[in-house]
């Protein structure tokens, strides 16, 4: 039996890592400049993502590398109904359990590559970090520093007092 | 790297999973985002999609002024009728909402729909609406819903809802998904049969079908029905209502495409298995299993009261002859019933799959007997299983003197021999064969000695286990591939 074919990633920072093609092709980017230039023994570069960031996203893509891909579904409830199921199974979340700044990276890395279950996992992890919180809370779990002034914030309070939306 | 550096794209679609109106009480309302800092007010203010979800929880204020900021695009609208939701004053809601039912995509009403709203919208065409779910808990009958305008309606599903199912105002045309669920007892006509099969036959666009309930009553025709051609149907489920109507339904359609059939019937199984099992047989012949991947799914429960006997045959995905089986037994035997007679009923339907069946089998018990003996009579009919899954075992074992559990014969042959997953909650009473197996793998890994898929077993560990056990077990779990243990939060002999 044949081994799996491979290919090569290389990092912003110059580390290379040879991974199987079928997950590599987890990334639709990857899996479109394979297509686009055929097969080669040259490393791919990704130049957004440097070898920490995506040694981790090449670790979920691992995990990941039998899942079906997602697709386009006729079903127009279903984009919602994703974007609603804010539960990540345990795999996922003990994957993403990370500091902040690896996390944006992630994300920003798996928006990069086109890897869509991994940039809807960030995203669900960042909006579960968010519920519950008040403003000054969110402020200070980003280290976001408030720039309205006292009258602005007044305006926007006085809005929200009407405005009750749950 | 900080959240300020997120593109913004990938900031409005985080904002956008927190005021989905998933009744998620922690989520925190848009206006408090926007309070955060000046950027995240302004890329909200300044994104309409974020204004697009509207559910009657919210002050009327707030509706008016996200039908303001979402523009043209269309609106998901979320309507509870339900005392707990918040807003008072439907009647101002209702008139702040009716003027944009033309932009409305996407609708879930749910609740006692009486008054003039129904009739309103009856008149109102709504273009733009492709999923529409409907939610009435048994409350009310509503008539004059339909004929509301639908005609670029994709995906309805109705739930306890008396909705009238008449093909002439059947919102069919571009309909590809519909479910309809009447498992409650509802104050009305009851959907008639024939109503349904006339209905079905317009909807020549549909992809996937679902109908479960008792509310499906009415003279069940003997003479053979026309045909209702589904061409397109991928996905049929039905069940919870008599076997005559499943097996009418069964033996009228014709589904090409269709590549998963779930039936969870509720019956007495020994008087209907035949019935069933003919209307089965028929339908294999339409559905061309040759062509299409196939799997198989049974599930087979043996409720408390022996006289009612479940059974649920879940799902065929026809071709690389893939069967699952579940066994679900809620009380102490007889077990053996069940097996006796859906035991060839199982091999009949794994023989229609080509002789390669591979077989996925699920044991669920509250009783060790059960367990046990479940095992012992699905080795005698299932050997070839090549999963197994031992779910929440014995969390009340009844019997002092239960057998214990062995997956291996008299002679230490596997009943199981082609086995190659194995899921099992560990409790004291299969303790000695969990070990067993464990060891068997163990020597079997040693020596190598055959072709055989190596084994993977998942143990899941109860909280309150022993510890000397748990220290035994981790010690095997660092010196054995494939072998992983889970812990859980249950108590098992605490109770």
């Amino acid at each position: 039996m044949s081994a799996a074919p491979q290919v090569t990633l290389e990092s912003s920072d110059g580390e290379k890592f040879k991974v199987d093609k079928e997950v590599a092709e987890r990334s639709v980017l990857i899996k479109n400049m394979i297509e686009d230039v055929g097969e080669s023994d040259n490393p791919i570069p990704l130049p957004n993502v440097n070898a920490s960031v995506l040694k981790k996203v090449l670790e979920y893509c691992e995990h990941h590398r039998g899942d079906p891909l997602p697709a386009a579904d006729a079903d127009p409830s279903n984009d919602d109904n994703r974007k609603r199921a804010t539960e990540i199974s345990d795999w996922d979340q003990k994957f993403i359990q990370v500091d902040q700044e690896m996390l944006f990276e992630i994300i920003l890395a798996a928006n990069y590559m086109d890897i869509k279950p991994l940039l809807d996992v960030g995203c669900k992890t960042v909006a579960n970090m968010i519920k519950g919180k008040t403003p000054e809370e969110i402020r200070k779990l980003f280290n976001i520093v408030n720039d309205f002034t006292p009258e602005e914030e007044a305006q926007i309070k006085k809005e929200n007092e009407w405005a009750e939306d749950r | 790297m900080s959240i300020k550096l997120l593109p913004e794209e990938i900031f409005i679609e985080i904002v956008e999973i927190l005021v989905l109106p998933h009744n998620d009480q922690r989520a925190p309302r848009l206006n408090t985002l926007r309070l955060v800092c000046r950027r995240w007010d302004e890329l909200i203010q300044q994104t309409p999609l974020l204004w697009t979800y509207i559910w009657n929880g919210t002050n009327n204020s707030y509706v008016e002024r996200a039908l303001l900021c979402s523009g043209n695009l269309g609106l998901k609208v979320r309507v509870s009728l339900w005392a707990k939701v918040k807003n008072q004053n439907k009647k101002q809601f209702w008139s702040a909402l009716l003027p944009h039912v033309d932009r409305w995509e996407r609708a879930e009403l749910s609740g006692s729909f009486g008054g003039s709203i129904p009739g309103a919208l009856a008149t109102t065409a709504a273009p733009r609406l492709r999923s529409l779910a409907l939610d009435s808990r048994g409350s009310q009958f509503i008539d004059g819903l339909f004929p509301w305008p639908l005609p670029n309606l994709e995906s309805l599903r109705i739930q306890d809802f008396g909705v009238p199912l008449s093909p002439q105002h059947f919102p069919s045309a571009r309909l590809k998904h519909l479910y309809i669920d009447f498992n409650r007892q509802i104050v009305s006509p009851t959907l008639m049969l024939v109503q349904i099969f006339d209905t079905l036959r317009e909807c020549q666009e549909l992809i996937s079908l679902h109908l479960t309930g008792m509310g499906f009553l009415g003279h069940i025709p003997k003479e053979k029905l026309a045909p209702i051609n589904l061409p397109n149907l991928e996905v049929i489920s039905v069940g919870s209502f008599m076997a005559p109507i499943e097996c009418k339904l069964l033996e009228t359609i014709y589904i090409p495409k269709c590549r998963m059939i779930v039936i969870r019937p509720w019956y007495h199984w020994s008087s209907t298995v035949d019935q069933v099992l003919k209307a089965l047989e028929n339908l294999a012949s339409r559905i061309g299993t040759a062509k299409i991947p196939n799997r198989a799914l049974l599930e087979a429960r043996e409720s408390q009261y022996e006289t009612h006997l479940e059974c649920d045959l879940e799902a065929v995905e026809g071709g690389d002859s893939f069967m699952y089986l579940k066994l679900e037994v809620d009380a102490e035997p007889p077990y053996h019933g069940l097996l006796e007679e859906a035991g060839p009923f199982f091999h009949h339907w794994a023989s229609s799959f080509g002789p390669n069946t591979g077989w996925d089998v699920q044991v669920t018990s509250r009783a060790l007997g059960s367990t046990t003996g479940m095992l012992s009579e699905f080795a005698v009919h299932f050997p070839m299983a090549l999963t197994l899954t031992i779910t929440l075992p014995a969390i009340i074992p009844f019997y002092v003197g239960d057998p214990p559990l062995t997956l291996f014969d008299s002679t230490g042959e596997p009943k199981f021999p082609c086995l190659e997953q194995l899921e099992i909650w560990y409790c004291k009473a299969f303790a000695q064969g969990i070990f067993q197996t464990i060891t068997k793998r163990m020597i079997r890994e040693d020596t190598q000695s055959d072709g055989v898929n190596p084994l993977s077993m998942c143990i899941k560990l109860p909280r309150d286990m022993d510890e000397s056990e748990r220290v035994e077990l981790t010690w095997l779990e660092d010196h054995l591939a494939g072998l992983t243990l889970e812990g859980t939060d249950t108590i098992l002999y605490g109770l």
